[in-house]
Order: structure tokens, then sequence, then C-alpha cells
């Protein structure tokens, strides 16, 4: 999981964006925060992940889903993209794209409150379920 | 098998079309970016010159947008000015197309016209020299729904003067009736414009101090592109000198009202 979301979210961003450099295109995103904001975001991700057993999962997706909507959103307010190439300037307002995306991170949201809410209810449920004993 | 309680198979719904949703943007934004790159715009220069209104003419141009790709462009609009001396020079020309749709996998043309207008603006060097003018085009849509493009490009407009050339010559004097003087005067220039030049061409003679002593006019008719060379004769008053003075003229006709650089007179 740690693997893909670094992928995801940390190298084929800055492959991209040291692709557009190469190319004598400067993005209007910083590399570093970038690369800080994919970092954030594949800790939690792993966390998520990691403690998918106990009664954090919940919280963990929830905290997930929040720091990706902080993501687009911060990815949002850099829109357009605005790029001078050999004379020509163009300019990519990327924002409908990102108001679909951030789809995602709500339904996550949700997914997490609902787990939140249902492992308080039942406590230990959910594990049993998903994680079941192996039979002897 | 013990059934799942609803909240966590709600969840577990949610968080499962989340996770569709991603995959669907990822791929979208993948075959997006793949076929913007197969967009193919073009534009040929700017051409056939048409009068539409007193001292203004329309030049037009068709640009072409080819879209091999499956996301449509909406919205698709292409603005154009022209202005002489720079980006902070004078306006010579705005031009504007419709809104067009490029369905994916078609292509579109879009016609642009160009307006010009002869007015106050209009450098005067203009109707007698030929000139690259600086030109911007600005092309604003939306590609495959979600993506606003907005792109401008800076490019040059090959000007050519209606009176590419003028020349007013004014030849050796010859004794006319009551004391005053003719003045043979020729008038050449080629119409380097894309539209033609029908209407008089009336012309006067200044002392070197300024004041005028004579005046003529010449009838033209001449196609885009065409030559010009014609003559009249000027009579000035007795006491009149034309040595260091100057000729101006202004080109008139019910759609033309232009006035000309002054010439020095040899």
């Amino acid at each position: 999981v740690a693997v893909v979301l670094l992928l995801g979210f940390v190298l084929v961003p800055a492959a991209f964006l040291a692709q557009l450099r190469s190319l004598g295109v400067h993005a209007p995103v910083d590399p570093l925060a970038v690369a800080i904001w994919g970092m954030v975001l594949v800790a939690l991700g792993t966390a998520e992940y990691l403690v998918r057993p106990t009664r954090a999962y919940g919280p963990a997706t929830i905290a997930y889903a929040l720091a990706i909507l902080g993501y687009l959103l911060w990815l949002g307010a850099r829109s357009p993209l605005s790029v001078t190439y050999h004379g020509a300037t163009l300019a990519l307002g990327y924002g409908g794209l990102l108001s679909i995306a951030m789809l995602v991170p709500l339904l996550e949201l949700v997914s997490g409150i609902l787990d939140t809410a249902e492992d308080a209810r039942r406590p230990g449920e959910r594990v049993r379920l998903d994680f079941p004993p192996a039979a002897v | 098998m013990s059934q799942r309680p609803l909240g966590y198979r709600a969840s577990h719904a949610v968080g499962l079309a989340g996770t569709v949703l991603a995959a669907v943007l990822v791929a979208f934004v993948i075959t997006a970016g793949y076929c913007a790159t197969e967009l193919a715009p073009g534009a040929p220069p700017f051409g056939g010159g048409r009068l539409v209104a007193t001292n203004t003419v329309e030049l037009a141009t068709n640009v072409s947008v080819s879209n091999p790709g499956v996301y449509p462009i909406g919205g698709l609009v292409v603005q154009a000015q022209v202005r002489y001396g720079g980006a902070n020079g004078s306006l010579i020309g705005t031009g504007l197309s419709p809104s067009t749709s490029v369905s994916a996998d078609s292509s579109a043309i879009l016609p642009v016209t160009l307006g010009v207008m002869f007015g106050p603006e209009m450098p005067s060097v203009l109707l007698t020299h030929d000139a690259r003018l600086a030109a911007w085009f600005w092309a604003n849509g939306t590609y495959a729904l979600v993506f606003d493009v907005h792109l401008t490009l800076q490019g040059n407009l090959t000007w050519g003067a209606p009176f590419f050339g003028l020349a007013i010559g004014v030849g050796s004097p010859r004794p006319a009736s009551e004391g005053s003087l003719a003045y043979p005067v020729s008038v050449s220039f080629t119409d380097e414009a894309q539209f033609p030049l029908v209407g008089q061409l009336q012309y006067t003679l200044h002392e070197a101090s300024g004041t005028a002593c004579g005046n003529g006019s010449i009838a033209i008719g001449v196609a885009a592109g065409g030559s010009y060379a014609n003559g009249s004769t000027s009579y000035l008053a007795s006491g009149c000198s034309l040595d260091g003075g100057s000729v101006s003229a202004r080109f008139t006709s019910s759609a033309w009202l232009l006035a000309l650089p002054s010439e020095a007179l040899p």
C-alpha cells in the first residue's frame, strides 16, 4: 500500500513536474510543497491501512479523507495551470476536474464516519467480520 | 455466515464507490492528456479584404481545429487583435470568431473576421508603407467538459499599404490664362492592400510657408494589387512659388475619407 501511495502521491507528480521543467515549462506549484503534501498523504494512507483491525480505522479514514480534500483545495487554489512555451501561453483551468475529484475524499469521509459510528456502537464486530480468527 | 450490519455495508459501498470514481478519474485524466496532444489547430493568413463600412475593411481567415480524440471541445472562440508599434502601440484592428463546438473525432472551421478601421488611431504611415504588424490571438474553450483552456499566441500580420509608394510629382510650369501657371501633376502608387480603391484623390499644393496655392483632383480606380499612374494639371495663381513647398492629399469616395501623409516637393 505504501509503495502504491508513494508512486501516486510523490513519485509520479515529481516525475511530471521534472518533465515539465525539462521542457522549459515552469508549473505554478512548488515541487517541494507537492512532495511534502505527498509524503503526508502516504503516511496517513499507510496508517489507515495499518490500523484497519482497530477502532482507530474510522478516525484514520476521516483524517486521510480530510488531508486529500486539503490537498485538492490547495491544488485548486493554484488553478489555472499557466505555461509559456515557444511564445505561446496556455492556461489550463482544472477547477471542474477538482470539483469532481473532491467527491472521492468526500465519499471516503462518509465511509470513515460510518465506520467510526458503527465501531462505537458495536465494538469489535467489524474486526471479527473483516479479520475472522483462522480455523484451527 | 453472519449478516454484516447496515452501517458497515453502507461504509463499504461508499468506500468502493470512491475507489471506482478515483480509478475512473485517473483513466480520464490520462486519456484526456493523450488526446489533447493530438489536437491540431491551423490558421492561414488573413485575406479577402472587404469594405464593410466607411473607412472600415474586414479581413478574414478560417482557423481549423482537428480533434481526433474522444473528448469534445465546447464554446471555442478565437479573438484577434492587431497593433502597430508593439503591445502598447496603436490598435489597428480587432477580430472575433463565433462560438463553435468541436465534437470528438471531428474537425471544425472557425471563421475569424478582423475589422480594420482607417480612423484617427490608424498611423498614416500605414497608408503608404507596408509593415509587419504584431498580432495577438486568444482561443478560449472547454476541453473534455471540465478543463477551461485559454491559449494566447503572438504572431505577425503582413500589412499591405493601399497607397504603397505614393508619389505626387509636380512638373515644370507653363503659362496659363490670366497670369496663372499650369503645373503638370503626376500621381503613382501601388494598391498592396487586399481591397480595391475607387474614388477621388484630392490634392493641395502648398508654398513653403504652408499657404495653399493650388489644388486638383484625380479619379482613382485600381484593383487590389494593381498599380496606378496618372496625371492632371493644377493652376497656381501668380505669385505662388512651390520651391520648398509640399503637397497634401486625401482620398474620398462614398466609402472612404482618408488623409494621406503630406509630402515635400522637390
